[in-house]
């Protein structure tokens, strides 16, 4: 299930916002390998202090943390504008009231393998309609996401395809994109059905603390 | 440029002729104007915007533009529940739109003051949504209306998109204005020295030897910058100075 979390509640939620921090550096500094800082073992950037929106999947019976995305408007500051702007040629930018970045999509190894019949991991699949479920009651028409080739792999495998907008451009090791996500209930559709997700997949306790049910 | 512009082809008609309006804007007073019209297109009740940290603004007092009677205005004011509105702060916490029928009104001040909304016609459905500028410019516009809950949900559902839209168009066009209006001012280096150290408590003889002016140079550009913030006096010049960021002198 995916619990919401305002960065503004990173101290309330400290048991489930460190674990996310915790998987954050296994995932890209230990895995992938990419020059992120890491302290006493938890991964953070300046971003996490814009007081972003964070969806974090939790499985409900264990309270064991297995994967997390994090939401910024582009309308201030977020990844693409102030650290990949080299992706979008000609000075392009995307700055949009429609739009949202999603970045730092991290899952944690143990949740990494397909369910039976599956291309992907249901926790994979779960945070792809988190994306489009928060996305649908916030009025945006799509997310914006700087990723590897490598997720390219993962997006189409959950009926959640990007439309290229910028790169390929080779930063550190990785092959790295950036493109659009459409933010409706077709998509919706496709991705509950590429992961075999039947209802939302938003905490009921946190969709009711946080927004406009 | 991926812009705001992608929209729903049923609503693109009515969104663009208030973004037009909004465009077109000559002066901040009209935004008021252009808000009204944009509740009526949208079948809204009222539209209240309140932006924060807005350049060229004060930083401790809100920029309030609202479609409200002023007997609201007043009240919510004289009551100060700007510092207790749910909406207000959860607004400024989080990013998601906040629906006013998800705040939790268990508290016994905030349940009187959404009565006294509803009363004053402020209306009995709202939305807030909260808006991230480039520099730090924060905002909230909430979007109020008379209807059901189910028409109300249908409503959302059918012009999210446009209120999203709408809300950063508002903060933009506010953001705009503040800076044509003040246009005068951008103050020379001379000018904002000599007020710094104005500010500073020193007179003239003595600001004249620190920044190795003459007396008569000092009072020239001290009298200019009256001029361009529009003040009486000196404590007046200096006041506005501070408040508009224009020189930052030690407490």
């Amino acid at each position: 299930m995916i619990t919401l979390i305002n960065g503004s509640e990173r101290n309330e939620f400290s048991f489930i916002v460190n674990e996310m921090h915790k998987i954050r550096a296994q995932v890209f500094r230990d895995r992938l390998m990419w020059d992120v800082s890491v302290e006493n073992g938890l991964e953070r950037d300046e971003f996490d202090d814009e007081n972003p929106l964070y969806l974090v999947s939790v499985d409900e019976n264990s309270g064991i943390v297995q994967g997390s995305l994090r939401l910024l408007p582009t309308t201030g500051p977020n990844m693409l504008r102030d650290v990949f702007p080299i992706l979008l040629e000609d000075g392009n930018v995307v700055e949009s009231a429609n739009i949202w970045e999603v970045s730092r999509f991290a899952i944690a190894q143990h949740a990494e393998l397909p369910s039976a019949g599956r291309k992907l991991s249901y926790v994979t699949g779960e945070l792809l309609a988190g994306i489009v479920e928060v996305g649908l009651t916030s009025g945006l028409s799509e997310v914006v996401a700087v990723f590897d080739s490598r997720m390219i792999r993962i997006l189409r495998s959950g009926g959640y395809p990007p439309e290229i907008i910028g790169g390929p451009k080779k930063i550190g090791v990785c092959m790295t994109y950036a493109g659009l996500f459409e933010i409706s209930e077709e998509k919706l559709k496709d991705i509950r059905e590429a992961c075999g997700i039947k209802h939302s997949v938003l905490d009921p306790q946190s969709t009711k603390r946080l927004f406009a049910a | 440029m991926y812009d705001a512009n992608i929209f729903i082809d049923r609503n693109a008609d009515r969104f663009h002729t208030i973004i037009d309006r909004f465009d077109n804007l000559q002066k901040a007073e009209d935004i008021r104007t252009v808000l009204h019209e944009a509740a009526t297109a949208y079948g809204l009740e009222h539209i209240a915007y309140a932006g924060f940290n807005i350049p060229n603004q004060k930083r401790q007092t809100p920029y309030l533009s609202v479609t409200y009677t002023d007997e609201w205005v007043k009240h919510y004011t004289d009551r100060s529940y700007i510092e207790i509105d749910p909406v207000i702060s959860q607004g400024m916490r989080s990013i998601l739109p906040i629906d006013w029928n998800d705040v939790d009104r268990t508290s016994k001040t905030i349940r009187q003051m959404f009565d006294e909304a509803e009363q004053a016609g402020v209306g009995r459905q709202g939305i807030s949504i909260p808006v991230r500028g480039r520099n730090g410019d924060r905002a909230i516009c909430c979007l109020t209306a008379n209807m059901r809950d189910h028409e109300w949900k249908l409503l959302k559902r059918h012009f999210m998109r446009d209120f999203q839209a709408l809300s950063v168009y508002i903060h933009y066009s506010v953001v705009k204005s503040t800076n044509t209006d003040m246009k005068e001012v951008p103050l020379s280096k001379r000018e904002s020295q000599c007020l710094y150290w104005a500010a500073c408590g020193k007179t003239a003889d003595e600001i004249a030897i620190i920044l190795g002016l003459t007396r008569r140079g000092v009072r020239f550009h001290l009298s200019n910058s009256l001029i361009k913030l529009d003040a009486v006096n000196i404590a007046q010049a200096t006041s506005k100075a501070i408040a508009m960021e224009l020189i930052n002198p030690p407490e």
